[in-house]
């Protein structure tokens, strides 16, 4: 029983509620409103638990003519066609105010409570979460995460590394032509992404340009995961033949003609030779990157009211967002993936996308990347970890390569995921709305039988493909 | 140049003889491969991966068909009931999958039946039933992807069956070696798994059991959708890599004689 206690979230539906401004009357409890052309109804329940008895507290007043006399209530499950399993008792507590109490909802879902002001009818609809779902939807916070260093990168957070990276992040003398820029995939206007199905440097590559934003807490990096640092992987495009097609010696180059001071400034000593120059252009960029963290988000401000049990904060979140969070946390299985305040494992997954990259040609994914992690002088096992203890290389010294691995693709963060339009690992998918169709009918005969058991195909219904829509667009910031 | 290219052949020549030859016991080459991965790409693949001899099951017969035309002194096919792969899950209740195995064995060779899914009481579904009585009729491999319970059903419904465990049913070694000491028709696939051989060295339970049971055991690539042909020349490697891990003489049943042993010859009346 404890297991299925809820948190109640109450929105009124959204045509029933009246701006402040236009209210008429004042309704002698503070709470949720509801109202129509002649009454204002506000309503106020008790901590409510799924299957717990609950109250209502209710004001109401006539926005003209008479005061209304006489109050029921009711609440149904629309979607289940059935209502409560008790009838509740009000009694008025005073003029326009009401006490009703032996409500219950047994059940977790969509409710809708219902009101009758001497006959005239006014409902209010809500979400109530099991406390499962509401456990689920606490872990998606709270945002945004305490700064984190990186310790690997030893200026990681110091501002005149900051400083040095972000002008290297829009330096075209990086790259070999002096005409590609971090910035050309990665612009900041584009939620520093490019808009592009595949990113394109000097030439077109095989996958879709991810954003920066938040990529300072990432394990992995790139789509395959191939580095476990940002600073490693900021490397990689400049050396890239197919995106800035620089080498360790062209870097260290452009540092000492053009950024000597700042260098010095950033690091405390003179530019040193190609390689040692190269990985600490590497760690400016990524001291630059790791400031990049999104802002709060309506779903951020819904969390915090859910935590707090704040029925009122709750309220302004709309009623179709929320129904898209209890698919994303319920049928959809979403959180079991996308989980966390980054909405990611961290991990990989194959997500039923095809990964030809051309003719005759596969992407291979985390598998590849697992080998060109393993193969690579600047992952966290070398060097150039400016951590002693290597405490931070646990990830890399022991992942495995396995079967599955083949076609596999990071499992991406959610956060400003409405501004990062087109989707998968080779922006094969254009909109949202197309994502939420890829998992409403995933082809499952791509998947392995003893493969992931949680994707299944969802069989959404339109309504539900747009409430998940919509979920995801509340991830978005301001 | 010409130094170079020699040196280059001298190197690389010995290096192609040595390479053990595979088996491989478990691939498909279903209905949506046959475009993206058109017969001669498929064989191309194996070629380079230095597959001696392959174990075919598809969705769709047809494809592996054309496979087997184009080269039968690579390809052993066996017939999956599966039309498309959306029958995974259903075949063993739909009854129209007996005539279309029935026809499909009038009119081609096989060496098997399978790989089809099967789970425990399901097994004794009347349509299973009617395939287990096909291979009975025909003499063929069943190629079981099923739970221990599902391949002791088949034993019960046909005591003399020879079958082919895929994946070993995903089974601990020791279970899948008390299976294989209690069952002595009984083979097993090591398709799709990993926790035998990772990083070119065999895990020690595993290894009891190779050793044990050397005559018992496949490996398998499991080509499930079409890009995974494209990984058929890495997992080759990567079986040698393991396979090297053990005596030689017992890689090489693993890696090719078993199966060649058990199948080369299932279509040589052609």
């Amino acid at each position: 029983m404890e297991k299925r206690r809820t948190a109640l979230q109450l929105v009124s539906a959204l045509g029933l509620i009246a701006p402040l401004a236009a209210l008429a009357c004042e309704p002698a409890v503070k709470g949720t409103r509801v109202e129509t052309a002649r009454y204002a109804l506000a309503y106020r329940l008790s901590e409510v638990a799924v299957s717990r008895h609950f109250t209502v507290e209710v004001g109401a007043c006539a926005k003209s003519g008479p005061p209304p006399e006489t109050l029921k209530i009711d609440a149904q499950m629309p979607e289940h066609r059935h209502g409560m399993n008790y009838r509740p008792q009000v009694k008025r507590v005073g003029s326009g105010h009401w006490r009703a109490e032996g409500l219950m909802f047994h059940m977790p879902g969509k409710w809708e409570l219902v009101f009758e002001l001497d006959g005239e009818r006014l409902a209010s609809e809500m979400v109530v979460f099991s406390q499962e779902e509401k456990a689920r939807i606490l872990s998606h916070g709270p945002w945004p995460p305490k700064p984190r260093r990186d310790p690997s990168n030893r200026v990681s957070g110091k501002p005149e590394a900051i400083a040095l990276g972000e002008r290297l992040f829009f330096e075209p003398r990086l790259s070999s032509t002096g005409s590609v820029l971090c910035a050309t995939c990665h612009a900041p206007f584009r939620a520093f992404q490019d808009a592009r199905a595949r990113g394109f440097g000097l030439e077109e590559v095989d996958r879709n340009t991810p954003s920066l934003v938040n990529v300072g807490s990432y394990r992995w990096y790139g789509w395959d995961g191939a580095h476990d640092s940002l600073w490693a992987q900021s490397l990689r495009p400049l050396l890239d033949p197919r995106e800035m097609h620089a080498t360790p010696g062209h870097v260290a180059a452009v540092l000492k003609n053009f950024y000597q001071a700042d260098y010095q400034r950033a690091f405390g000593r003179p530019v040193p030779e190609a390689e040692e120059a190269l990985v600490d252009v590497g760690k400016a960029l990524a001291a630059y990157q790791e400031t990049l963290v999104s802002a709060r988000t309506p779903f951020d401000q819904f969390r915090d009211a859910l935590e707090r049990d704040d029925a009122e904060g709750m309220s302004r979140y709309p009623l179709a967002a929320q129904r898209g969070l209890a698919l994303f946390v319920g049928k959809g299985n979403c959180s079991v993936c996308h989980f966390g305040p980054h909405f990611t494992n961290g991990e990989f997954a194959d997500a039923g996308v095809g990964f030809f990259a051309g003719p005759g040609r596969v992407d291979p994914g985390r598998h590849d990347g697992i080998k060109k992690l393993k193969a690579n002088p600047h992952n966290l096992l070398g060097r150039f970890n400016d951590d002693a203890t290597q405490a931070n290389a646990i990830g890399t010294q022991h992942v495995e390569l396995q079967h599955r691995n083949f076609g596999e693709f990071r499992v991406p963060g959610l956060r400003n995921v409405e501004l990062t339009a087109p989707y998968m690992h080779n922006g094969s998918l254009a909109t949202l709305r197309d994502v939420v169709r890829h998992y409403s009918e995933l082809n499952e005969q791509r998947l392995h039988a003893d493969g992931e058991r949680i994707l299944r195909k969802l069989s959404l219904s339109a309504r539900e493909s747009e409430d998940l829509v919509l979920f995801l667009q509340s991830l978005t910031s301001p | 140049m010409r130094i170079a290219l020699a040196l280059l052949l001298w190197i690389s020549v010995p290096a192609r003889a040595q390479e053990l030859p595979i088996f491989d016991a478990h691939m498909h080459y279903s209905h949506d491969a046959w475009d993206t991965v058109p017969v001669k790409d498929v064989l191309a693949l194996l070629r380079k991966a230095g597959i001696r001899r392959a174990l075919i099951s598809s969705s769709g017969d047809d494809g592996q068909q054309r496979l087997y035309a184009a080269a039968p002194d690579l390809i052993i096919p066996e017939l999956r009931p599966y039309r498309s792969r959306a029958d995974t899950g259903s075949w063993f209740r739909d009854e129209t999958v007996i005539p279309y195995l029935e026809e499909r064995l009038r009119r081609y060779r096989y060496a098997g039946i399978g790989e089809f899914h099967l789970y425990g009481a399901d097994t004794d579904l009347p349509v299973p039933r009617r395939m287990v009585q096909l291979a009975r009729q025909y003499n063929l491999f069943l190629h079981a992807h099923s739970d221990a319970d599902g391949v002791e059903r088949l034993f019960r419904q046909w005591p003399q069956a020879r079958i082919l465990w895929a994946h070993a049913g995903f089974e601990r070694p020791e279970r899948v070696a008390e299976m294989l000491r209690k069952h002595r028709t009984l083979w097993a696939d090591l398709a799709f798994r990993t926790d035998h051989g990772s990083g070119g060295k065999v895990d020690a339970a595993w290894r009891k059991v190779f050793m044990e049971l050397p005559d018992r055991f496949m490996v398998g690539t499991d080509t499930y959708t079409p890009e995974r042909w494209h990984y058929v020349p890495e997992h080759a490697t990567w079986s040698r890599a393991w396979l090297s891990d053990l005596p030689r003489e017992v890689a090489e049943q693993i890696a090719w004689k078993n199966g060649e042993r058990l199948f080369s010859s299932s279509l040589r009346s052609d």
